[in-house]
């Protein structure tokens, strides 16, 4: 859960400011363990099946193979999702990339620079691609990462993405990280008909199948996470109706204040305060007066980075006591939450939405999954409890998940069916908090997670960092959002 | 001692620097044939590689430029990357919302810079060395910060392109590479920027060997007697600057020809430190030198962050050396990072090798080769008098060789 925040607070981070030493440093391995869910020990025997990499996936659309894939000259696929070759370049191969004992997919992310550390979730996935290999890989073939340097530049990202389209030499993108660095590359991609899956970021285009259907997101978008704290609130919280909101002046704010306030028409719940700030704002006093004399019940922060501390400063200090939900961006403690330790302050009872295992958290200690994960990174020489690596490894999966899927479509592996396999998984991965799923359908569902947990931050020892711990049921809205037009159409 | 002496102005000279000349242009006028030919050192016909080269040219002028200011008239401006960023996004803007032509936002761009140029160059009038250098800093800081508030104009954060499928470069019909598939768009542009290109040094190398570069160069040299001789030194700083920034301005379009979309981060304060650094690499002072220079800035980066991710392309006696470090990195978190560091070694070696930059190496290893002579009027005079001119050729009490542009 903190390593993918720490990817979502990297989107927002840069969605919001340029000041890079904001962002998390991947080498924070100590983030990792600062929060254990250890009120809520989920049942062992519970946890999900260690995937076998020889066994088929365990998919719904599996065995539909006949139904799926070339059919007489279109790709066809599930939710009434297909593509026509003829729309693409004349010189698309299908097979590209894809030979008998190889498949080769590419990424672009940083490995240098101030946002070096996600370079680590390439890392990460090529250990998990690498105990695919190690047995069997998909039908045989061995699953091969290429990755490119962009130091989280948008146009060095499609510089990357240009050249690697134009080397005729993978059979697909994944895990580009960034915002930005996807919004720059993806109408190339769609136009060369490369499949641009499992973007490192939760913003909701991806989720645009109608004009981009060869691109796809993986983690919970911000208009979804906006919505599941109305729809948290709304069960656990009916009281608390008036609800005031700090919004980051951009997109990526924009996006959880339109995805709360579509949630919540027509409910009790109602925003009487919203205060936006600009990239540059030295302090978010001035926003916190406005916010404080309206004496709102619930304090969304709709922000990242250095500005999420300040807000829980702003909280703390001052005489107003809303419940306070947060942006996931800012999950990471020692980021975000030992700043506030650092002056006095604690940030205790904020929320924040998670959506996966901590694979340090000793509550998960005999997941099989978290296990395997542990013996497999540390058998390969990596650090296991650097919880990037395990974001790596929840990306990899999604991706064998959709090679083992495409192959078993009509006409066998090849980048039509990866892509159709892309929007058609339903595949439960281990890492995921148990009761969340995690489902594509074609043009009625493009976004595959839309769930998530609520957490408060407790702490014991006001000198000391503190522990999220579950509050409340698991919120599932999966398939509720459908595609990025809903989200368009909402502005 | 040269081996080979030549008088400047004798046919063996001229036909030396024909020759240069013609195989300069035959080396440059090659890549778009490259594939036809079948004959492509280096992948020059891979989309990708064109596109790299395309960078080469349009940074090369904005080292260029950056070198009429710094190099000849010797004022520190750090502000550069902005000039180049104005011009991207004036010809990004008027391209993707307004329908113009990559060319007609040329002028455009070299205007807008100019003026703000021309304003940035007002405190060089009060200020000098490391003041005005933070002076202009300061303009590359504020740039991006801008890019981002005007967000409904400049794209923001998520960048600005034209809509898809819109603001493409198409060769026309008649060009021998219109077929090339992914080739032709680059090579097109490639034919197009070398065309800009070429304008802007010829146009550099007069300014600077007119009245203009001479006074520019006193001013650099002794602001005080450069006053004396009747040089407006106000006028000629502020023009400086306006004209440097116009080359930023220009650089800044031709990389929007080459690679429509443009984001705040491109043009952050890195891109400024770089194009000092591409200047240095090059040479302060020559104009041929932003060649070297922007050679250096686009590819070395590039090799740096392609060998550390894949020891595979490395040339066969590096890979070897390198690999027990690679080996080691392998499972350090964070270790491709070491991109940077080589980068920074890599550059630190060549200031000891050649503390003058890539030209003047070349310039003194090509003195030991050819040396030309210098051919005052009035012995030229007394040559065509004599009709001896063989015996100045071979004069082993030569003047001290004047290296030449």
């Amino acid at each position: 859960m903190v390593a993918l925040s720490f990817v979502a607070a990297a989107c927002g981070d840069d969605d919001e400011t340029t000041d890079a030493t904001d962002a998390p440093a991947a080498t924070d391995a100590p983030d990792a363990t600062d929060a254990p869910d250890a009120t809520d020990a989920p049942d062992a025997t519970d946890a999900p099946d260690t995937p076998d990499a020889t066994d088929a996936p365990e998919t719904t659309m599996g065995d539909m193979g006949g139904e799926y894939g070339l059919i007489d000259g279109m790709y066809m696929g599930a939710g009434d999702f297909s593509l026509d070759p003829a729309d693409c370049p004349e010189d698309w191969d299908p097979m590209q990339g894809i030979t008998d004992d190889e498949i080769k997919l590419f990424t672009s992310l940083p490995t240098s620079g101030p946002l070096a550390g996600f370079g680590l979730i390439a890392d990460g996935a090529k250990s998990y691609f690498q105990y695919i290999n190690d047995n069997g890989g998909i039908d045989g073939r061995n699953i091969v990462v290429d990755v490119k340097d962009d130091g989280y530049a948008p146009d060095q990202t499609k510089t990357n993405v240009d050249e690697a389209i134009g080397a005729g030499e993978y059979a697909s993108l994944f895990v580009t990280l960034g915002t930005p660095n996807n919004l720059a590359v993806w109408d190339t991609t769609n136009d060369e008909c490369m499949p641009h899956l499992l973007n490192g970021t939760g913003a909701a285009q991806w989720g645009d199948v109608e004009n981009h259907p060869w691109t796809t997101g993986m983690q919970i978008d911000y208009f979804t996470e906006a919505q599941l704290w109305a729809a948290w609130l709304l069960k656990e919280h009916p009281d608390l109706t008036k609800v005031a909101m700090i919004t980051f002046n951009n997109d990526f704010g924009k996006s959880y204040s339109n995805g709360f306030k579509a949630y919540i028409e027509g409910t009790d719940l109602e925003v009487v305060a919203e205060e936006l700030h600009e990239p540059t704002a030295p302090n978010l006093t001035n926003q916190f007066t406005s916010l404080a004399a309206s004496e709102a019940d619930v304090l969304l922060i709709q922000t990242s980075g250095a500005f999420c501390t300040q807000a829980m400063g702003e909280v703390e200090k001052g005489s107003w006591e809303p419940l306070v939900i947060m942006s996931a961006t800012c999950g990471s403690l020692s980021q975000f939450f030992q700043p506030l330790v650092d002056q006095g302050l604690t940030g205790a009872g904020t929320h924040i939405i998670q959506t996966f295992k901590d694979v340090n958290d000793p509550a998960y200690a005999d997941d099989e999954f978290v296990q395997l994960y542990h013996e497999t990174v540390d058998a390969q020489g990596l650090d296991s409890t650097q919880s990037t690596y395990a974001t790596g490894w929840i990306f990899a999966f999604y991706m064998t998940e959709i090679l083992k899927l495409a192959s078993t479509y009509e006409g066998g592996l090849d980048r039509g069916n990866i892509m159709l396999a892309a929007r058609a998984i339903d595949t439960l991965m281990p890492l995921l908090l148990d009761g969340l799923s995690a489902t594509m359908d074609g043009m009625n569902d493009a976004y595959l997670t839309e769930g998530g947990q609520m957490a408060q931050y407790q702490v014991e020892d006001p000198g000391a960092l503190g522990t999220f711990v579950k509050v409340g049921d698991l919120i599932d809205n999966e398939g509720q959002l459908g595609t990025y037009a809903t989200v368009a159409e909402i502005g | 001692m040269a081996m080979v002496t030549l008088q400047e102005g004798s046919p063996k000279h001229r036909a030396y620097v024909i020759g240069a000349w013609v195989l300069a242009a035959a080396v440059l006028l090659y890549v778009p044939f490259a594939s036809d030919i079948g004959f492509a050192p280096a992948s020059i016909d891979k989309a990708f590689r064109v596109t790299q080269l395309n960078d080469v040219i349009a940074y090369a002028v904005a080292i260029l430029g950056l070198n009429l200011v710094i190099g000849y008239s010797g004022q520190l401006s750090l502000g550069h990357s902005a000039f180049v960023g104005l011009g991207a996004y004036t010809t990004i803007i008027l391209v993707s919302d307004h329908g113009w032509s990559y060319f007609a936002t040329l002028p455009i761009s070299a205007a807008l810079c100019f003026s703000v140029g021309v304003i940035v160059g007002v405190p060089a009038l009060r200020i000098r060395g490391l003041y005005l250098a933070i002076v202009t800093l300061s303009v590359a800081y504020v740039f991006p910060t801008l890019v981002l508030k005007y967000e409904s104009l400049t794209g923001g954060p998520n960048g600005k392109k034209p809509a898809r499928g819109e603001g493409k470069l198409e060769p026309p019909s008649w060009a021998p590479f219109s077929d090339a598939g992914r080739l032709a768009q680059p090579l097109w542009t490639y034919c197009l920027l070398l065309g800009v290109a070429a304008v802007l040094f010829v146009l550099a190398r007069n300014f600077l060997k007119s009245r203009p570069g001479r006074a520019l160069v006193a001013l650099r040299d002794n602001p005080t007697s450069a006053a004396i001789n009747g040089v407006n030194l106000p006028l000629y700083k502020t023009m400086t600057f306006g004209v440097s920034a116009a080359y930023g301005g220009i650089a800044g379009s031709m990389l929007m020809m080459n690679r429509p979309f443009a984001s705040d981060v491109q043009f952050a304060l890195d891109l400024a430190i770089f194009l000092v650094v591409g200047l240095v690499v090059g040479g302060a002072g020559t104009i041929s030198g932003a060649i070297p220079g922007s050679l250096v800035f686009v590819f070395v980066p590039y090799f740096m962050s392609e060998w550390t991710n894949d020891q595979e392309g490395m040339p066969p006696g590096l890979k070897q050396i390198t690999s027990p470090l690679f080996d080691w990195l392998e499972t350090r978190q964070g270790g491709r990072s070491i991109a940077g560091v080589f980068f920074g070694i890599g550059l630190l070696i060549f200031v000891f090798l050649l503390p003058g930059g890539f030209i003047d190496g070349m310039r003194k290893l090509r003195a030991r080769v050819v040396r030309v002579v210098p051919n005052p009027s009035w012995r030229r005079d007394a040559a065509a008098k004599t009709a001896a001119p063989a015996a100045i050729e071979t004069d082993a009490a030569a003047p001290v060789p004047n290296p030449t542009h």
